[in-house]
């Protein structure tokens, strides 16, 4: 019955009418109205991406039906609280400053501690944000992604419901996590979470962007983008962990801007959906600005994940240190994309970029392309890429010594993806990633 | 275990034409030879490209893309750049209708590699 009531509060197809009932539900001010309409007209006059171009041969979307899309546009009919206890667990057991949960693009549960509120933090719903604090939103708000860049962002831009907004004020050091839990609950639907992340002059904060859902009985698709600001000095953790369910179908977006010895610490998790496309993307902006990127992706079944990265150095003494770590098994595919592009300017620059996988049977597909985009002439990058098949002499030495060929197997897969948990000092976060890891190995 | 699934008709793809078809996940492409149906993963084992759109000559399949060419019955490499052969799948005809098993078999042969 349930379901039932989902069906009808979600009628609408996704649409320039669509826009605007949302535009009314949320009460925004005009000039985000006109922004949506603009991107919805952007949305409208681009093509979907060409399979044919390097970023889009290896992921296949011939699939994908954007016209038979649900838009969230649902009035203000009561939204049950209770929670799916799936999501609560992904919501996590890290001790934390502030928690956010949103499902299908509206806020359920809202907390943020006192202290926090004191210092000056402001942590809504951006849909809240955009009525308390109007002139910050304003000023940031689709101002590192421009809707016209790809289909899949005008739709966002046109159709976003939710989303966080963080601002902490210059100075402000923030020890506990703050989380945002982000929810979808209707099958066939098009979620559209933003992430704005304002980080002032020397402040300090770690940020979790939680997303799941249960298994869709069709095709539901989430562009979700994250706008990360970081003014000169400041030091922002952001984690993206991913666990939706079959059927959703992801094109997201992280862009981070850095200033002057500004300190960004990404970690990406991905292990659900259907097919994932996302692109992780630093611009070092500031002299002195350092990007540490993180990733973490396991596919199975017939999950289809492509990441394509950038390091983007525009300024001098800038460094960034890349590690994406992926296992797939059964049918899954994977697909790496770096590059580092150091700008004209870009002098005395550290660059690094690493991808490891580990193919777990054969059917199972990975590709890495790392690449290297240099224009300044005094500078140190490397890159590497390597994958290989689970080493059977491991695997034989392991069981040798009493274990089952599961266990053994598991403590290979622990070992190898232990130097990403290692780098990260979420131990509540590094334990929810060992026991998704252990179930997806467990049905080896 | 699985069960041939219907994927197109007899009339659908004339001789001498391939197509490509989406079965339980796998890209299959299918071909018609001079009357029998031989189908083979549609992905190239190179690079990127669809099979089904490449040109057929006789038992021969070549890549669209780089010119890699596949023998359809066995899904044996005969030429760079790719190395390594491509699956196949079992295809039987009722009546007008063509059914494929959505079961790869692994190609034959690795011409770099005595076996």
């Amino acid at each position: 019955m349930s379901e039932r009531i989902v069906e009808e509060r979600t009628g609408a197809v996704i649409s320039r009418e669509a826009v605007e009932a949302i535009s009314a539900r949320t009460g925004e001010p005009v000039w985000m109205r006109e922004q949506r309409l603009a991107a919805w007209g952007v949305y409208e006059s681009l093509p979907l991406p060409d399979p044919t171009q390097e970023e889009w041969r290896r992921t296949d979307i011939s699939g994908l039906r954007l016209d038979a899309l649900r838009a969230l546009v649902d009035g203000t009919g009561p939204v049950a609280a209770a929670l799916p206890p799936r999501a609560a667990a992904l919501a996590g057991g890290e001790e934390r400053a502030g928690l956010l949960v949103q499902r299908d693009g509206r806020t359920v549960q809202h907390v943020l501690d006192e202290a926090a509120q004191r210092q000056g933090v402001l942590f809504l719903d951006l849909d809240q944000a955009v009525r308390q604090a109007p002139d910050l939103v304003r000023e940031h708000f689709l101002s590192v992604i421009r809707p016209d860049e790809l289909k899949f962002r005008a739709l966002h831009a046109a159709l976003r419901t939710g989303g966080t907004f963080l601002y902490v004020p210059p100075g402000v050091e923030v020890t506990l996590p703050l989380v945002t839990s982000t929810w979808l609950n209707t099958p066939g639907a098009g979620l559209f979470p933003h992430t704005l992340l304002v980080a002032g002059e020397g402040s300090k904060v770690t940020f979790l962007d939680v997303f799941g859902s249960d298994g869709m009985s069709r095709q539901t698709v989430v562009s979700n983008a994250a706008e990360l600001i970081l003014r000169d000095g400041a030091q922002v953790r952001y984690v993206a962990f991913q666990d939706w369910g079959a059927n959703v179908w992801e094109f997201g977006l992280i862009r981070a801007r850095l200033g002057r010895d500004a300190a960004l610490h990404s970690l990406i998790v991905a292990f659900g959906g259907s097919l994932v496309k996302t692109d992780i993307e630093s611009k070092l902006e500031g002299p002195g600005s350092q990007s540490e990127m993180l990733g973490l992706y396991f596919g199975d079944g017939t999950q289809h994940f492509d990441f394509h990265t950038l390091q983007e150095h525009l300024a001098p003494h800038t460094l960034s240190d890349l590690l994406y770590k992926g296992a797939v098994k059964d049918r899954a595919r994977t697909v790496f994309a770096g590059l580092i592009r150091v700008h004209p300017g870009g002098q005395k620059t550290n660059a690094f970029q690493s991808n490891r996988n580990l193919i777990l049977n054969t059917g199972a597909k990975s590709d890495s392309i790392p690449k290297l985009e240099i224009m300044a002439n005094d500078l140190r990058c490397t890159h590497g890429s390597a994958t290989s098949r689970l080493n059977d002499e491991h695997l034989f030495y392991l069981m040798s010594r009493g274990l089952t060929r599961r266990q053994a197997v598991q403590m290979v897969v622990d070992g190898f993806f232990a130097e990403v948990f290692d780098r990260v000092p979420l131990p509540r976060l590094g334990e929810q990633m060992q026991q998704e890891i252990g179930r997806k190995i467990a049905e080896l | 275990m699985n069960e041939f699934v219907k994927v197109a008709t007899v009339e659908e793809i004339p001789p001498g034409q391939g197509r490509r078809v989406d079965v339980d996940g796998y890209r299959i492409a299918l071909f018609n030879v001079g009357g029998t149906f031989y189908a083979v993963d549609d992905t190239c084992t190179h690079e990127e490209a669809s099979l089904a759109e490449g040109p057929v000559s006789g038992e021969i399949v070549a890549c669209p893309k780089h010119g890699s060419r596949f023998h359809l019955p066995t899904g044996r490499v005969l030429s760079l750049p790719a190395v390594r052969p491509v699956n196949t799948y079992e295809v039987k005809v009722e009546g007008s209708d063509v059914l494929v098993l959505p079961q790869p078999r692994k190609g034959v042969g690795m011409p770099h590699k005595v076996r």
